[in-house]
């Protein structure tokens, strides 16, 4: 029986003619408009460490292939593209951080133009619940126990513990995100502790967003940077309120006034005489352009102190309230700046004393910042110069509890300019200033000049040697005091120093090795004959020495010389220290020794003291810390101190030896 | 014998008399001195006063010992001697008289009283003592100290405020072995003069126990004007695990307490050892990106790939801030640090220690602008095993 062909009637025919199209269109060289495409997820999510796959039209020419450039959130990543056939599969080196990525596909033009052919946004998910989740506790305790000591008096309990934990975690999915993260202490001996405890809370934070909406929760610094409010990282409570461009947020706020660690107020608001608060608003009103302008406003009032928790100032307890505008442009392409701020204040100094009464003052702060545009060629080198312009004034009772230590009562005028070529960096500027602004005819007026000039040198240099890396830096700044306008039957000093500093520093990076060494020598003058003049020179050299993978050393030099002119004084100090790391097992036996030697003499002989200090430790590590499992190691440790003060005949010689156990444990969900 | 008197009620009253006046030393005179200089009016001071107290003797004979005294102190305005402000504080000293006792007074003139003595005028302000012999009828004598005010430019070289923190600004830290870390005081001050300090710290070799405090570094700093200036410890260690304490301490002009924060470092776990330092080899910081530009640097052992990434510059924001570098300071690792994702960059394997810039990654650059560049060494688990320190890059 043969096979007998029969002719399929035409309207049969049409679907198997259009499978012939469309099986040649496929295989035709692609043309100039194609598109590649990103290979979907499996199971719809993309991981961390998942590899990216970008399925390239068939029958691209090999020569375009090679023009093709993948960028994953703006790097560059094409030197590590694997390619099958015709997908180009890129695995992260590192796990990608949860959230959103911008996967970019740019084909580099003969003509050496950028064509984009694809774009993609994706989206790295932990489930499908949550995008991100992760939580995180690192515990460390340490017991010891004190084997000898020679002057047991006085010292704490024999028996020690200590030890550490930190607590995090964050989750986010949509538009919403919460974390935080805490710290706790456990400090056996309650003098040593920071706040009397043993156990006791340090820093921590909590942080739940949605939106536009922000509330965050302990310590924290909302961010502002002028007269009335800068680097106030307090315990308190916050929420804010951001545009979706980012372009304007407002926040407001609550804090202690003082720094404050421990469990004591944990909300940082327990105390009304102890708190601040306020609101500050940030806007940028040329959304395409938004360093062209930003504007902000702030407001704040509290009472406290300027003392608090590793602070040392008054103490007296005011109240102020203050504010802020401020003005911050960059015109002409970024080359210009143009900054304005104006803040007032109005403070009561003393809230015990009803008679204290409150002052307002002002303050206001211009500057004026430019930088050319073009850099002309020198030597091959283009040079870049920039110079700028800036007056300050600060009224004598401005006070704000956001600034605390702000310099008050000063009138600054300053002129300042720079020069880049090369590896040289040249700054120099020359400021007037004068106190007494408030013009009070019964005080005198002191005005400062003050010129500095300094450089920094960063020569090329290929290959290696003791001098390998270089950077150098040199700086002297000198500052002229003299009273300007001195009140009749004014009984109090008179100005008039010229005092001078001048830095010299080099730092080398040889290779695995670095070194550096220091001079400064400072000298004042007084030309009143109330102090004396001085001279002082101070030496540093440092080194940072691995030496494979046993031993690693730092010694440090110092050497000091303070000579007082009137007196024909001379003191000299001395400082030598060698710190050493070693291991003498890997992963299993390793320990320091800190030996420091310190030594101060007077030509007159008022003073001379002697300081040696040894520290060292051995640890054996019983059981490495992984990941969700415990580390083991016990250690030996001790100290040995011996302190002489001849002049006072006094010296004190003391040793500790401790032993002990430390538990490391890492635990982390992510 | 009192004439005419019995025996008993004699002795009686003369025991009496005994008691009632133990002796007559008595205070005399009263002087004090104060080497702080002007005081200036913007902010509180911390002066010391030394009191010099004259107590007679006995004028029957023999040494008598008294306890001088006196309960608190006073502000006056130097022009109209209206009382501005009161010190709370005792001060007594036990003395053999007669005898001329020294007694010193570590004095905080709140910056109220200030304020109040410039509202009532006069360029002087008063400080006022009385000090009597502790019996039930001393009688007290006055002594006053003169403060001279002034601007804050004339005033005595003198703290007005330290704060120490970290190099984050917290207050406390934990932080894994072998990792970098820094504090940094912020030292508000008025006058002129030389500041003089140590930066002392107390590792866990002591700290289990006694904590011992060893010198790490002298500071020499000149310091003028009436001004705030940050100070830089050194690196700190990291490399032993445990509790350590980190202080400044001011050696002229003192401070009564030497601020200390406290820092534990956990111990390492297998698989997290601390970065290397990673060495760069070219440009040169602060060099020009040109077409044919390579970034070079060395290898780190365990690296399966490098980073080369480009921040933006972080921009100054706060008020006369030029951003100028820390005269003094060397280039390599003077870069401010920079937050968040890279701009642009290149990833390359580890075969590789040089790269250029791409097309597409110069595209990210502006024209003119100022950039940092740094490489990080990847490992082949993705952790980071080496970084090197920032340096500046700028385009033409």
């Amino acid at each position: 029986m043969g096979v007998v062909a029969r002719r399929l009637p035409i309207r049969r025919q049409a679907p198997w003619w259009g499978l012939l199209v469309l099986c040649g269109l496929l295989a035709a060289p692609a043309g100039a408009d194609w598109r590649p495409g990103l290979q979907a997820a499996e199971a719809g999510l993309r991981s961390p460490l998942g590899a990216l796959r970008v399925r390239l039209p068939p029958g691209l020419p090999g020569e375009v292939r090679q023009r093709l450039l993948l960028e994953l959130d703006g790097l560059d990543v094409t030197a590590l593209l694997a390619v099958e056939g015709d997908t180009l599969v890129f695995t992260p080196a590192q796990p990608l951080a949860w959230g959103e990525h911008e996967l970019r596909l740019v084909e580099e033009t003969t003509e050496g133009e950028l064509l984009e052919r694809g774009a993609w946004r994706f989206e790295v998910r932990r489930s499908r619940q949550l995008r991100e989740a992760q939580a995180r506790l690192d515990a460390e305790l340490l017991l010891s126990a004190r084997l000898a000591q020679a002057s047991p008096e006085g010292a704490p309990d024999p028996f020690q513990a200590q030890g550490s934990a930190r607590l995090a975690g964050m989750a986010a999915d949509g538009d919403w995100r919460a974390g935080g993260s805490a710290d706790l202490y456990l400090v056996g001996d309650t003098r040593q502790a920071p706040t009397g405890r043993s156990l006791d809370l340090g820093e921590y934070q909590v942080d739940v967003s949605r939106g536009v909406g922000r509330l965050r929760l302990g310590h924290q610094d909302v961010g502002a940077d002028n007269l009335v409010l800068r680097e106030f990282d307090r315990r308190g409570v916050s929420a804010a309120l951001e545009a979706p461009s980012g372009l304007a947020r407002v926040t407001g706020f609550a804090q202690r006034s003082e720094s404050v660690i421990g469990i004591e107020d944990p909300s940082g608001l327990g105390d009304a005489d102890n708190r601040t608060g306020g609101a500050l608003l940030t806007l940028y009103p040329f959304a395409g352009a938004p360093e062209r302008l930003f504007l902000s406003a702030t407001l704040l009032s509290g009472r406290g102190s300027e003392s608090g928790y590793a602070d040392v100032g008054d103490t007296v307890t005011g109240e102020t309230a203050a504010w802020s505008a401020v003005a911050d442009a960059r015109l002409l392409d970024r080359r210009l700046r143009l900054r304005g701020e104006y803040a007032a204040t109005r403070a009561d100094f003393d809230l015990a004393d009803p008679a204290s009464g409150r002052e307002t003052d002002q303050a206001y702060a211009l500057l004026a910042d430019f930088t050319p545009a073009g850099a002309p060629l020198v030597a091959g080198e283009p040079l870049n110069w920039g110079l700028g312009l800036e007056q300050r004034r600060v009224g004598t009772f401005f006070r704000s509890l956001g600034n605390a230590g702000l310099p008050t009562d000063k009138f600054l005028r300053r002129a300042f300019a720079r020069l880049d070529w090369g590896g040289l960096s040249l700054n120099a500027s020359f400021g007037a200033e004068r106190d007494n602004v408030g013009d009070l005819a019964f005080l005198p007026v002191t005005g400062t000049e003050r010129g500095l000039l300094a450089a920094t040198w960063s020569p090329a240099w290929e290959g290696g040697g003791l001098f390998a890396q270089p950077g150098f830096s040199a700086s002297l700044v000198r500052t002229r005091q003299k009273t300007r306008r001195l009140p009749s039957e004014y009984g109090g000093q008179v100005a008039d120093t010229l005092a001078s500093e001048l830095q010299l520093g080099a730092a080398f990076y040889p290779g695995s090795w670095d070194w550096s060494v220091g001079y400064i020598l400072s000298w004042f003058d007084d030309r009143t004959g109330q102090f004396s003049d001085t001279r002082n020179g101070l030496t540093t050299l440092e080194l940072n020495l691995p030496l494979g993978e046993w031993l690693h050393l730092s010694p440090v030099l110092q050497w000091n010389r303070l000579d007082e002119r009137d007196t024909g004084t001379r003191s000299d100090g001395l400082l030598l220290e060698l710190g050493a790391g070693f291991t003498l097992l890997p992963e299993r036996l390793d320990g320091s020794l800190n030996v420091s030697l310190n030594r101060e003499r007077a030509s007159d002989d008022t003073v001379d003291t002697r300081e040696l200090v040894l520290d060292a430790s051995l640890n054996w590590t019983l059981r490495p810390a992984r990941s969700r499992r415990p580390g083991l190691v016990l250690f030996l440790s001790g100290n040995f101190q011996d302190l002489a003060d001849p002049v006072s005949d006094w010296s004190w010689r003391d040793y500790q030896l401790f032993a002990g156990v430390r538990s490391t444990l890492p635990l982390a969900y992510d | 014998m009192i004439k005419g008197m019995r025996p008993f009620p004699a002795l009686a009253l003369l025991a009496l008399c005994a008691w009632a006046s133990p002796g007559t030393a008595a205070v005399t005179a009263v002087s004090a001195v104060h080497g702080a200089g002007n005081i200036p009016v913007n902010r509180s001071q911390v002066v010391t006063v030394r009191w010099q107290v004259q107590v007679s003797g006995n004028p029957t004979g023999g040494p008598q010992t008294v306890t001088v005294r006196s309960p608190r102190g006073r502000f006056l305005s130097g022009v109209s001697l209206v009382q501005l402000g009161t010190v709370d504080a005792p001060l007594a000293r036990r003395v053999e008289a007669p005898a001329t006792v020294t007694i010193g007074e570590r004095l905080r003139i709140p910056a109220g009283v200030l304020q109040k003595a410039v509202r009532e005028g006069g360029a002087v302000l008063r400080y006022q003592r009385e000090f009597d012999d502790g019996t039930s009828s001393a009688v007290a004598v006055t002594g006053e100290l003169m403060l001279n005010l002034s601007g804050a430019s004339g005033g005595g070289f003198a703290i007005d405020r330290i704060s120490l923190r970290f190099d984050d600004d917290a207050p406390q830290r934990l932080v894994a072995q072998d990792a970098a870390l820094q504090a940094r005081a912020e030292v508000s001050f008025t006058g002129t003069g030389l500041l003089r300090a140590v930066w002392e710290i107390a590792d866990p070799a002591s700290t289990m126990g006694r904590p011992v405090f060893r010198t790490l570094r002298s500071v020499r700093q000149q310091l003028s004007a009436s001004d705030r200036v940050r100070l830089t410890s050194p690196r700190l260690p990291t490399a032993q695990a445990g509790l350590y304490q980190i202080r400044l301490r001011l050696l002229e002009p003192a401070l009564d307490a030497a601020p200390a924060i406290y820092y534990f470092v956990r111990g390492r776990a297998v698989g997290q050892p601390a970065p290397a330092r990673l060495s760069l080899l070219g440009p040169r910081d602060g060099g020009l990106l040109a077409a044919d530009t390579r970034f070079r640097w060395q290898a780190v052992e365990g690296a399966s790939a490098y980073r080369l990434e480009i921040h933006e510059r972080p921009r100054p924001s706060g008020p006369g801030d030029d951003g100028a570098p820390v005269p003094g300071s060397a280039t390599q690792g003077g870069a401010p640090p920079v937050e968040g994702p890279p701009l642009t960059g290149m990833l390359v394997p580890a075969g590789q220690t040089a790269s250029g810039l791409s097309a597409a990654a110069r595209s990210h650059l502006a024209s003119g602008g100022d950039y940092l560049w740094r490489v990080q060494a990847i490992g082949a688990d993705g952790r980071i095993v080496g970084v090197s320190p920032l340096r500046g890059l700028r385009l033409p």
